[in-house]
């Protein structure tokens, strides 16, 4: 028996010794009932008795040794132990990171919600449109100075009369034309324009269109499904109200406003001193885009409204750029 | 449109209301006025006058109109008296019309005028209205513009060559000096104003610098014309030349309004620089435009406007507005509607006539009945969205970016994008066909700040589709690299595998395309991709392809009370055969009692030998009816690792 390369291996593993744990297997390995030393005792028994003392005795001290090391690193790690259970609740917490749905993203799953709950399906448009849907299947042909409010230097144009559609709309002949009647949807989706960007205009940005069309709609509905739809969004303590406006496909056209969130609608300079800010455009559906949508004017009618998400995020969120949502920048997104 | 509140109220003999709240009236039932502007001795409306409505309401009588038919009001317009003196007008000038788009030329001639200023309250007033005092000749034009709306203008008699007006269209190159200064070449699409050998003026849009009134101007021709609205607009649009005269003219203005206009600013004339007005007007009215009719069912009315509004209010509103109820039934009426609005052509026209007069406060709110239609999302923006919060579980942020890439992706990314022909500049002149490359930018950008990034967007992608442009929705992700890039790529694939996880799709196997691209695939499709480039990894799903392939059907798997057990497998392969391939070997010979295989080491070096690669993993048995024994599972082991080597070239090592 090697009782040195014993004790160099004993010593290298007390040495290597973590825990609490190690250090009881340990205790069992070598210094328990059915133990490693116990074994050398046992051994050392059956030799001359002269051998049987020296080796005794050294055996003993390295044992005594041994036990008070393991008693001393006992007490280390008990300390450690009870330690590492307390909890100082003074500290400050640990940052956690999340993934993060774009503030456009969040702002239309709740727009889509709400139509929805009233029995509108979401639906999606093309943003490669053709010229006649969007501008002359809603009553905007060539020369008619809407389109070109919207065409000269706005409407950003590809190859074969293509373009990217300057609006939501062209998706309302679409739909009628694929669908038919009776028809409920929304289409949210991004439009285009050619824009010189700042602050409140993007050469990008979303809106969502609404059509309803049926045998009876009236314009008493429209103010129903949109008064319903601006209460739930902006909670009810916003004041709502419908004027005239034009739009060359629905007859008659609403432009709705809600009262300046900045000012309870005393006025300031967020609303340019109205109290009011505008919201969305809307109106019955022409009979003639119903016709271009394929479908009878006399038997159905309908409403139709466009909003920009864009907008109501810049409200929801008080953001004063609209171009934060179309630059990447995490500082700005992580925020959501 | 500037509206002077005091002249507004000069076409009322009763009092207004109060400026503020005239604008809140206005507002609510014909304009949005967006200002009050207070002058010295008058307010100052900004009204948005809508589109529609710019043929009547670019005009202070319009708007009086308006007021008349709001507040129930009798407007009283000052009577035109206009002295004519005995020379008749045809001694002086002859007109011609070769262009059928003037649709109706009337001019009156006005001699030994004393040009000079205009009165002070005149001027002030065209000042208020956001237009500049010239001389008492120009100063009436304008004023009538801003009283009535008709734009008229006023020629140098003695600088007409030939003492003759012809309107025709421009000859090609010809050219012009207006009274801007700014020399303009015109093409035969223009329709001009011209004498025997000069253009006198842009028809409609502007007058020349040949003709123009000067203080020794003696006689002048007064023009007061209706050019064809769209001939107008596009001009002025496509020599950017705008003025308040084509504002005007490409409204639909009244063709009846010229004559009325002309005997107006002859009297101001008259009144301001003491001219004789030679006797008569010519009048090139070819087509005289006759008030046309609209039959209106009271049904309608109420069917479109949600609300009953009792008869004799509806005629009484429609009275206001000026439009005659020529025939009255029980079920409709038959109008007459005046010839200043242009702009009402059907019924719907008249119903929201009478809807804002009468008050869209009024109309109640009605919620439609729920009736059985799809109320669900389609499934595509269904699952898109389900994407998305599956994205965000993995600590993604959403970015949108711009649907457009310039010439720097184009090239570095080896793209053949479609072009916009009308770009907002050069760095957005094509459709982007990929979401990558604004994505890598992000991150690169990101980078300054963050020393992570970890970004998605979802949203269309363009490419050309013969004669078509064709338009997909994708689904991309990118991470910048940390430390060690082999760690970032197995964990950036484990979410990709997530996140197809997530839509259903439990089949996508990934093919190895080239050193730094993946191809992901499903059911025998390329769905997408998986790419390394500098900046971090990323990948890039075809929704549309993809979204045939999700589902959200989800069933139970039984847990096992069974325990399991792992061997651990070590063996030399090509380096062509995929983990992919070994995977799925292994799994087919399983026979359904493998629960789990984890690779923990793949080692290339020169103890292997060229060309091959030393492969581990763990296999861990499982069955769901009872506990396996040593024999079974090591009969399984032995005929997986008998497959491999048959059908992969497997060589174990023990």
């Amino acid at each position: 028996m090697d009782i040195d390369s014993l004790k160099k291996t004993i010593e290298k593993e007390l040495e290597e010794i973590k825990n609490l744990k190690e250090l009881k297997e340990f205790s069992s390995k070598y210094l328990g009932k059915k133990g490693e030393m116990r074994k050398v005792f046992a051994e050392i028994k059956n030799m001359p008795i002269e051998k049987k003392k020296t080796l005794g005795k050294e055996i003993n001290e390295f044992v005594a040794g041994l036990e008070k090391k393991t008693a001393q690193l006992y007490r280390v790690f008990q300390e450690n132990e009870t330690e590492s259970k307390k909890i100082n609740l003074d500290l400050l917490e640990e940052k956690i990171e999340s993934g993060h749905l774009h503030p456009l993203t969040i702002v239309r799953k709740e727009i889509e919600d709400i139509f929805q709950l009233m029995g509108f399906t979401v639906v999606e448009g093309w943003e490669v449109e053709d010229q006649w849907h969007n501008f002359d299947s809603l009553n905007i042909p060539k020369g008619h100075p809407a389109r070109d409010a919207l065409s000269l230097g706005k409407t950003l144009y590809l190859r074969n009369n293509l373009l990217l559609r300057s609006h939501t709309s062209p998706a309302q002949t679409r739909y009628m034309k694929k669908l038919g009647a009776p028809l409920r949807i929304i289409i949210p989706g991004r439009v285009f324009r050619y824009e010189r960007t700042d602050a409140s205009h993007e050469t990008n940005f979303y809106q969502i269109e609404g059509l309803m069309v049926d045998e009876n709609v009236s314009a008493a509905n429209l103010k129903g499904v949109l008064g319903k739809f601006l209460e739930e969004f902006f909670g009810k303590e916003v004041k709502i109200r419908f004027r005239p406006s034009y739009f060359p496909f629905t007859e008659p056209s609403f432009e709705i406003d809600i009262s300046c969130s900045v000012c309870n609608g005393v006025g300031c300079p967020a609303c340019k001193k109205t109290g009011w800010v505008e919201i969305l455009g809307s109106g019955m559906v022409h009979p003639q885009v119903i016709e271009n949508g394929k479908l009878d004017s006399k038997k159905w009618n309908g409403f139709a409204f466009g909003l920009s998400i864009d907008r109501l995020a810049m409200m929801k969120y008080k953001i004063d750029d609209i171009r934060w949502f179309y630059n990447g920048n995490l500082k700005f997104l992580k925020q959501f | 449109m500037k509206i002077s509140y005091s002249l507004l109220s000069s076409f009322f003999k009763k009092p207004l209301p109060q400026p503020e709240k005239l604008a809140e009236i206005l507002t609510m039932h014909s304009f949005e006025n967006e200002s009050i502007e207070k002058k010295k001795n008058d307010w100052i409306l900004n009204l948005d006058v809508l589109p529609d409505r710019g043929g009547d309401c670019f005009s202070h009588l319009g708007i009086a109109k308006e007021c008349a038919a709001l507040l129930n009001l009798k407007i009283s317009f000052p009577s035109i008296k206009i002295k004519e003196g005995k020379e008749k007008i045809n001694n002086f000038l002859k007109v011609e019309i070769k262009d059928k788009n003037c649709q109706r030329y009337s001019v009156r001639v006005i001699a030994n005028v004393i040009v000079g200023p205009s009165p002070k309250s005149i001027q002030d007033r065209l000042i208020d209205c956001g237009m500049n005092p010239i001389n008492n000749i120009v100063d009436a034009a304008n004023y009538v513009m801003l009283e009535l709306g008709q734009p008229l203008h006023a020629f140098d008699y003695d600088k007409i060559q030939g003492k003759k007006i012809i309107v025709r269209k421009a000859k090609p190159n010809e050219n012009v000096v207006l009274l801007n200064g700014n020399e303009y070449v015109l093409d035969k699409k223009t329709m001009v104003i011209a004498d025997e050998k000069d253009v006198l003026a842009i028809a409609g849009i502007k007058g020349g610098k040949k003709a123009e009134i000067s203080e020794k101007t003696k006689t002048i021709v007064l023009e007061s014309a209706s050019f064809e609205p769209k001939t107008i607009g596009q001009t002025a649009r496509r020599l950017n030349l705008r003025t308040d005269a084509s504002a005007r003219f490409e409204h639909n203005l009244d063709p009846n309004l010229t004559e009325i206009a002309l005997n107006r600013a002859s009297q101001l004339i008259g009144e301001w620089a003491k001219g004789e007005t030679a006797k008569g007007i010519i009048d090139i009215y070819p087509e005289k435009i006759k008030p046309k009719k609209i039959k209106l069912d009271f049904e309608l009315i109420n069917k479109v406007l949600g609300i009953i509004i009792p008869q004799n209010e509806i005629i009484n509103i429609l009275n206001r507005l000026g439009i005659k109820v020529l025939i009255k039934t029980k079920y409709s009426l038959s109008l007459e509607i005046p010839t200043f609005r242009q702009d009402l052509v059907i019924a719907e026209n008249v119903i929201e006539e009478i809807g804002r007069i009468y008050g869209y406060e009024k109309i109640p709110s009605l919620l439609p009945p729920i009736k059985d239609y799809p109320v669900k999302k389609s499934k595509f923006a269904l699952f898109l969205d389900k994407a998305r919060g599956a994205l965000k579980e993995l600590n993604f942020a959403e970015v949108y970016n711009y649907s457009f890439i310039g010439d720097k992706e184009k090239n570095k990314y080896q793209l053949k994008p479609e072009e916009i022909l009308n770009p907002t500049s050069s760095l957005s002149k094509y459709l982007r066909p990929s979401l990558i490359p604004l994505l890598e930018k992000n991150i690169e950008e990101n980078l300054k700040w963050f020393e992570k990034v970890k970004i998605f967007e979802a949203g269309k992608v363009f490419f050309s589709q013969g004669e078509k442009i064709g338009e997909k929705t994708m689904l991309a992700g990118g991470v910048s690299f940390e430390k060690n890039r082999q760690k970032d790529f197995l964990r950036f694939k484990g979410e990709v595998v997530f996140l197809l996880n997530q839509l259903g799709i439990k089949n996508s196997a990934f093919v190895k395309y080239s050193g730094n691209l993946l191809e992901i695939i499903v059911d025998k499709e390329k769905v997408g991709k998986i790419m390394v480039s500098d900046q971090g990894l990323f990948f890039e799903l075809d929704f549309d392809a993809l979204i045939k392939y999700a589902n959200d059907q989800k069933e139970y798997e039984k847990i096992s009370y069974h325990p399991s057990a792992i061997r651990d497998v070590s063996g030399i392969v090509d380096e062509k055969v995929s983990l992919e391939e070994i995977k799925e070997k292994i799994e087919q010979e399983g026979s359904g009692l493998i629960k789990n295989l984890e690779f923990f080491d793949v080692y290339q070096g020169s103890k292997i030998g060229k060309g091959k690669k030393n492969v581990s993993f763990h296999i861990i048995f499982q069955s769901e009816e009872k506990t396996l024994d040593s024999n079974e599972i090591e009969k399984i082991q032995k005929e997986i690792i008998k497959i491999l080597s048959e059908q992969l070239g497997w060589e174990e090592r023990k």
